[in-house]
């Protein structure tokens, strides 16, 4: 009973099946199997590396993006389950390759960097916190990186950078 | 991840359908799901998607009850009004639970049918007095959400062909202040070790009307102190009274806890959580509000 239910599993087609979504404001279609995860799909199959893979359990953070204007874990999301939905990475911070955005110079100009393993999870993170609060206080910048974890930088920089990020979109 | 296939309905009763045969499973945020997938743990045939389903995110104020769609994300039960008016204690849970990207996603229903010990939504909707709505293709069910965590005792919450579309609890009294505390290693992201949930009412005379005590992460599942609510009914709020309270809390838990390595810890430390949780609801209280 056993053994035919694993042969049933196994012989079962890994079907493949085309998605459809905004990526960083153009839209991309992608042929993903059920069991692909987003993070691996923008990786692999997309090529935009700036997403990166840590722990894979949702602990950690680098692989935030933003899914319809929210920060979500893309090594816990399916790939098809975005399918139609909004995506955008750190590539899609800017429009123009080379260019920064005001996110990225606050982060460089309070040094907030350091092995940049966890930065773009942390822009991201920043970035979903500022479209929707322009004039955060120091709590909701601690509150929209916890989810984020860094081991270089003891997040003092992160959160100044946070919020010099608010004050530089202001002007 | 085992293979399996993912369907996307248009309506709840195409979803049940796609679960009928017991080989489905529902996806909503899948912060646990995708978990188990990857362990191994579950093996569905199929992923069921709630993203069509605009059923299970209502949210619903009538005379007497509200209630609340199993889809709704814990980061829209932290700042809806209405939770916030009636289920003050399941808002709080809820902005304390993983972290923003957790929350954006993760369900009020996924968190009943994971059925953790510490589901930090589960605690407040139990002294909230919540029932489940459960549909199945053969179905539709109500049942108390103690008696759904009864069932289980460490398994699936729900038989392989259901599905929860939401929960429901009656209005809170007027005057009813409820909190929700937990102890974690961290702030964000943490697991509660030790959680509760208590709700008081507080009639004239500082005389307490009704209360409900609910705790999570100390046994198999979350479940309610109905010795110690017994001891605050019809008392006066008094220090006193607290102590003695705190003390059959403390009692109740290292009985439910039974030899486990983590019982000494939690039945000195729900001490301090119990006593500052119905300081507060007195304060509260007293303060005439």
């Amino acid at each position: 009973m056993k053994s035919d239910e694993s042969k049933k599993r196994i012989s079962a087609p890994e079907s493949e099946r085309m998605i459809a979504f905004d990526l960083n404001g153009k839209s991309v279609s992608v042929s993903v199997v059920p069991d692909a995860l987003l993070v691996d799909v923008l990786r692999d199959q997309l090529g935009l590396t700036g997403t990166k893979k840590g722990c894979g359990i949702g602990e950690c953070g680098v692989c935030t993006v933003l899914l319809n204007g929210k920060a979500i874990y893309s090594c816990l999301t399916l790939a098809v389950t975005v399918d139609g939905g909004k995506v955008m990475t750190i590539e899609g911070l800017t429009a123009k390759e080379g260019q920064l955005d005001l996110l990225q110079e606050a982060f460089v100009e309070e040094g907030a960097v350091q092995c940049g393993y966890c930065t773009p999870g942390m822009i991201l993170s920043v970035k979903a916190l500022l479209d929707e609060n322009p004039n955060p206080t120091r709590e909701d910048v601690i509150t929209a990186i916890s989810g984020n974890l860094c081991r270089c930088t003891g997040y003092v920089k992160i959160i100044n950078a946070g919020l010099r990020a608010a004050e530089n979109r202001e002007r | 991840m085992g293979y399996f296939d993912y369907v996307r309905p248009n309506s709840l009763e195409e979803a049940l359908s796609y679960l009928a045969d017991g080989e489905g499973k529902v996806i909503a945020g899948g912060t646990d799901l995708v978990l188990l997938l990857k362990e191994g743990k579950l093996q569905p045939q199929r992923l069921v998607g709630l993203q069509r389903i605009p059923a299970v995110c209502v949210m619903e104020e009538e005379a007497k009850k509200i209630t609340l769609g199993a889809g709704i994300s814990f980061a829209k039960l932290a700042t809806s009004p209405l939770v916030q008016l009636y289920a003050r204690p399941l808002a709080q849970a809820a902005l304390q639970m993983g972290s923003v990207q957790i929350r954006n996603v993760a369900t009020l229903g996924g968190n009943i049918a994971t059925g953790s010990p510490a589901a930090d939504g589960v605690v407040p909707l139990l002294a909230l007095d919540a029932r489940v709505l459960i549909r199945s293709s053969r179905e539709n069910v109500k049942v108390e959400l103690y008696r759904l965590l009864d069932r289980k005792a460490g398994q699936a919450v729900l038989r392989g062909d259901e599905m929860i579309v939401g929960v429901e609890f009656p209005k809170p009294f007027p005057g009813t202040r409820g909190i929700f505390i937990k102890l974690g290693r961290r702030n964000a992201k943490n697991i509660a070790r030790l959680s509760l949930c208590a709700c008081l009412k507080v009639g004239s005379g500082g005389v307490i009307e009704r209360a409900a005590i609910a705790l999570g992460a100390a046994g198999p599942f979350p479940f309610r102190l109905i010795e110690a609510e017994r001891l605050l009914v019809g008392n006066q709020c008094m220090p006193e009274l607290i102590e003695e309270v705190v003390e059959e809390i403390s009692r109740a838990l290292a009985k439910n806890l039974g030899n486990r390595a983590s019982a000494p810890y939690k039945s000195y430390a729900i001490r301090g959580l119990a006593r500052e949780a119905l300081e507060q609801c007195f304060k509260v209280c007293d303060g005439g509000e």
